[in-house]
């Protein structure tokens, strides 16, 4: 089970991911995604500190809209993972070719930079 | 000591499967880290299975067993559905899946990554998906 909420505030979209990203739950995460791409207005930031479980679904989604957002000039940050689902990351080298931050503010740091 | 589970073939039921590893894990000396690594190779397994050999048909059931042994851990997924042969499975580039912007394909890179051995042997009474860990 998964609960994704969405909030908007100056230029960011904060998307707050509660629960489990799996493969029964990461078409969710996939539709909060999409619905800022098809908007293109705000960047995206996602709180990952309550996100207890991500399997390959939930980390295909985030990797299908590396480019996604590029191509918009949408800046892309994921901000509070914790050691366990950071290390999924790590296991592909995601960590590698998208951005992870500690902190809230350091990826409000990061969208508001040139 | 082995203990399994049962569960019909929906990917709703995967938060079962997570739960059993994780109750059966719970007295090994393992970190948080290596258990969530385990859970995650069998819930791929599991979805792998639920999605491509039971084609998503829920009245399907799939068992999964755990034995922890001296020094390794034998996870058994069977199922009776047509089968899926993970080591015929051809491992995708991960650049070349960012580009092409697709959203899956790396569930059994992270098996193969995870696990010491990946076993898949087809019988009559079902096809058996073993993945062995040493610890």
């Amino acid at each position: 089970m998964v609960d994704i909420e969405t909030y908007i505030k100056d230029n960011v979209a904060l998307i707050v991911i509660n629960g489990d990203v799996d493969a029964s739950s990461s078409i969710y995460l996939d539709e909060s995604l999409n619905n800022q791409l098809t908007k293109k207005e705000y960047n995206v930031v996602v709180d990952c500190s309550e996100l207890h479980y991500i399997s390959s679904a939930g980390l295909g989604v985030f990797m299908s809209y590396i480019e996604e957002f590029k191509g918009t000039n949408q800046k892309f940050v994921l901000f509070g993972l914790s050691k366990k689902v950071r290390n999924v990351f790590e296991m592909l080298g995601l960590d590698q070719l998208m951005t992870l931050v500690e902190t809230k503010e350091e990826a409000l740091v990061f969208v508001n930079e040139n | 000591m082995k203990t399994s589970i049962q569960i019909y073939c929906n990917r709703k039921n995967l938060a079962e499967v997570r739960e059993f590893i994780a109750s059966s894990l719970a007295e090994t000396p393992l970190s948080e880290i290596e258990v969530n690594a385990l859970i995650l190779a069998v819930d791929e397994v599991c979805a792998n299975v639920i999605i491509h050999s039971a084609a998503c048909d829920g009245h399907k059931k799939l068992d999964v067993f755990v034995d922890l042994k001296t020094n390794n851990i034998v996870f058994e997924v069977i199922d009776t559905g047509r089968g899926y042969d993970l080591s015929k499975h051809k491992m995708p580039e991960l650049d070349e899946i960012i580009k092409a912007k697709k959203k899956g394909g790396v569930g059994l890179m992270l098996v193969h990554k995870i696990m010491d051995k990946i076993d898949f042997i087809p019988s009559n009474n079902g096809n058996i998906i073993r993945l062995i860990k040493h610890i």
